[in-house]
């Protein structure tokens, strides 16, 4: 089958994608969606956590698997230094297992790529990275909120830079796709339209990771705007980026 | 780096102990999740040395690339039993096996007939979980089992079960919501694996 699927057959297809019972080329297509649609790769997390209490088999392993695995992994040399790919601009790869909830992971892995990266400078971040992801695990949970609404907020050019969730009591989580990094004399600065007004819902620094902010619950759209560091009062910029919540 | 204790960590916590190099987080994820690895593995592809195999495999790519386990996207159980699934499918759907299983299948129709639902649950032991599978339109359930535990793509759940494709991807959706739902209403929201 090589037609394309539409939005809706998609939708219909993500429990079948979450027990891996699609077809390749269905498979294929699908993940292309989830990168660009927060509300299915919440939605195929779930699925995913269901099918794993299926799987409630209790029992040990075979006795010498372990011991295989421990032989395999004594014999090697980790690497000096290894980054972790914290947000992949125009990479088009496309793993068996890809970002799904992508941003919200991709603070996940810069926590781990971090942890790494500072191995040698002999920073304790194990207390950090779990901060960070009970961050992220609080963008997810709100992504999977019936009542929350979500957008992706899309450049000009229709790049998705950043999923934003806001709940029904103003909570709101913006979670970083593709945001480049700008130098250290600027700073990405979040704004919300609420009724006729603009207001900064947040400066978000030069290279963003997950991040939570408050807001009026009414608020309509959000907007990235590139600023100063430290950030404005009012924008004169042209935004970024920018989405509807709904 | 001083060991720190593990017993007790989270296993985001773990996970970032495991990108730091420590065998003994990795040993300690081990403890807690092999045995479902395990089971899940061996109760797909009905062989005790490639679920060994699997169990190994998956293990290894959580040392070789943890920072694909993301923790704002499920527990480190669903991730690893999430990889356990699709490498067992891989295995079962490439052509050997595929024959295998079905001289498997059609010798347990000959010989007793078709049971999954019996092959599928005895090794289930959560009887909160069994209880809300059970709950389900027996449509639903079917499909789920089917494709779940049989490793079959839905178009093949379809052919079996002789229904339209679309009702069976339709039913896999909207028996995991249900399930989903049943779990949550009965105060199974999700599992602790810490303790496990």
């Amino acid at each position: 089958m090589d037609r394309r699927l539409t939005a809706t057959e998609m939708d219909e297809l993500l429990g079948a994608y979450a027990l891996d019972a699609v077809d390749a080329d269905e498979r294929e297509q699908i993940e292309d969606y989830l990168e660009e649609n927060p509300r299915a790769r919440a939605e195929v997390a779930e699925h995913r956590e269901v099918a794993a209490m299926m799987s409630l088999a209790g029992g040990r392993a075979p006795d010498g698997v372990w011991d295989r695995i421990a032989d395999t992994i004594s014999t090697e040399v980790p690497p000096a230094l290894r980054l972790a790919p914290v947000v992949p601009i125009e990479s088009k790869r496309r793993s068996r297992w890809p970002a799904v909830l992508g941003s919200v992971a991709a603070a996940a892995i810069g926590v781990l790529g971090l942890t790494v990266v500072r191995q040698g400078q002999e920073i304790n971040d194990l207390n950090e990275a779990v901060a960070a992801d009970a961050l992220a695990v609080g963008a997810a949970e709100a992504m999977t909120d019936p009542n929350a609404r979500l957008t992706a907020l899309h450049t000009d050019d229709g790049v998705a830079m950043a999923d934003v969730v806001v709940q029904p009591n103003g909570q709101g989580y913006l979670v970083p796709r593709t945001m480049p990094t700008l130098a250290s004399d600027r700073t990405y600065q979040m704004w919300g339209v609420i009724g006729d007004e603009v207001i900064s819902l947040g400066v978000l620094g030069n290279e963003p990771t997950v991040s939570a902010f408050s807001t009026d619950p009414n608020v309509r759209s959000v907007l990235i705007t590139d600023e100063v560091a430290g950030g404005v009062a009012v924008t004169q910029e042209v935004p970024v980026s920018q989405g509807e919540l709904a | 780096m001083t060991a720190e204790p593990l017993r007790d960590a989270s296993d985001a916590t773990l996970v970032v102990a495991i990108a730091r190099y420590r065998q003994d987080a990795l040993a300690e994820a081990y403890r807690r999740h092999a045995g479902a690895v395990y089971g899940l593995a061996r109760r797909l592809l009905a062989s005790e040395s490639i679920a060994e195999e699997v169990t190994q495999e998956v293990f290894l790519r959580l040392w070789n690339h943890p920072d694909r386990f993301e923790p704002g996207r499920g527990s480190l159980r669903s991730y690893l039993l999430a990889q356990t699934h699709g490498r067992s499918v891989d295995v079962l759907r490439s052509e050997g096996a595929r024959r295998r299983r079905e001289e498997r299948e059609a010798r347990a129709t000959a010989e007793g007939g078709y049971d999954l639902e019996h092959e599928v649950w005895d090794l289930a032991t959560a009887e909160r979980v069994r209880e809300a599978v059970s709950s389900l339109p027996d449509g639903e359930r079917r499909a789920i089992e089917l494709a779940y535990f049989g490793g079959h793509t839905y178009r093949e759940v379809a052919s079996m079960l002789r229904e339209p494709e679309g009702t069976v991807k339709s039913r896999i959706r909207s028996g995991l919501k249900r399930m989903r739902t049943h779990l949550v209403d009965i105060g199974t929201g999700g599992p602790s694996w810490t303790d496990a």
